[in-house]
């Protein structure tokens, strides 16, 4: 099945944009990785299995194209995403200190983190959309999540 | 409030800047042929409904980058099931010089389908198909070959019916939305008939499904 990229636009945007910056950690960075993202959508003439086929294949192009992009311009990333922190209304004080934390994860941590605690991807999931094993998901979210906690305190709960 | 709970509050806040305009437009021709090009492939569909009036409706799917400018006529937004995605179009009646043209467009005006047809009431006589009748239509059961497979969609359902045909090219299928019930019977070659009382024969299907 295909559907068009108008629609899926409107409905992945944010998730596409999200994931590109939990790689990328810049906000420009990724808004031009969700360009390419939709425009290889466009360009590819993939069919696909379901609504939920289509939303793992164009997180994982982004992910991909913005491990690309940090490869190239690793350093100016950080000030232009203390920029965007400061300029993103957060309705919680302790959303910036979560986002700020996840962010300060290495990029192999926090992308797993990021599909298993906002997308609520499974272990499974992620392996699939990763294309690393569940093992190695695991071992990434437990990483993870001991980092969070000791960097949150109790800001970060112990259930999972 | 669990992990999961504030991490999503946390980064629902972050997301694409209004201001920002994807531009996909560049090398508009090959962009819109590829978006559009199952739309392309200039298919027909044939289907009979057996329901208070008989319907007889042939639609052809809308060529890459068509635009249905200003098609006249009655005009309503409908939702309908393409290919396992519902989806709302809009859809026009025009009604001109005894002959009824009926096209699907998108919310941008993009052509999705349109092609001829009528309803005939049981006294013989012929009348254009409502909106609804035609939401009716698009809503049926449909098929669908894909490489060497065929599927059989019907709303958000995709059977794959390869191996379901018998030594005649005829397929029964049975299918159902929780509401309604569908009777299929397809045809290797493309053609499809349902209804939702009882399998359609193969006596009573057109003599080029079996040629």
């Amino acid at each position: 099945m295909r559907q068009p990229v108008e629609e899926l636009i409107e409905k992945y945007k944010d998730t596409v944009f999200r994931a590109a910056l939990s790689v990328s950690r810049n906000p420009e960075d990724a808004e031009d990785v969700v360009q390419d993202t939709f425009i290889q959508y466009m360009n590819s003439p993939r069919q696909f299995e379901s609504e939920d086929h289509i939303k793992a294949w164009l997180i994982h192009v982004a992910i991909n194209k913005s491990r690309n992009v940090i490869n190239s311009f690793w350093n100016r990333k950080r000030v232009k995403f203390d920029d965007y922190l400061e300029n993103t209304n957060f309705r919680e004080p302790e959303d910036r200190r979560l986002v700020e934390a996840v962010f300060s994860l290495p990029e192999k941590q926090r992308i797993v983190i990021h599909l298993y605690y906002y997308e609520e991807y499974s272990v499974r999931e992620i392996a699939e959309t990763l294309h690393i094993s569940e093992g190695t998901v695991k071992s990434r979210l437990a990483r993870g999540r001991n980092e969070l906690r000791s960097i949150l305190k109790e800001e970060w709960d112990d259930d999972e | 409030m669990t992990n999961k709970e504030k991490y999503k509050r946390a980064f629902s806040s972050l997301h694409m800047p209004e201001s920002y305009v994807l531009d996909l437009n560049g090398n508009s021709t090959e962009r819109e042929n590829a978006l559009h090009g199952r739309w392309a492939e200039q298919r027909k569909r044939f289907r009979i409904a057996a329901a208070a009036a008989c319907v007889v409706l042939a639609l052809c799917v809308g060529g890459a980058s068509a635009y249905a400018a200003d098609l006249g006529g009655i005009q309503r937004t409908i939702q309908v099931w393409i290919h396992g995605d519902q989806t709302s179009a809009v859809v026009t009646i025009n009604d001109q010089d005894g002959v009824t043209n009926y096209s699907l467009t998108d919310n941008d005006g993009r052509l999705i389908m349109s092609g001829g047809g009528v309803a005939m009431e049981a006294d013989g006589s012929e009348r254009p198909l409502t909106e609804s009748e035609v939401q009716d239509y698009l809503n049926l059961p449909e098929t669908e070959t894909e490489g060497d497979r065929v599927y059989l969609f019907y709303k958000d359902q995709k059977i794959d019916i390869t191996e379901m045909f018998g030594e005649d090219g005829l397929c029964f299928i049975t299918v159902s939305d929780g509401d309604e019930t569908q009777y299929v019977t397809a045809a290797r070659n493309g053609g499809m008939a349902s209804s939702p009382k009882r399998y359609i024969e193969k006596s009573e299907l057109p003599a080029e499904w079996f040629q």
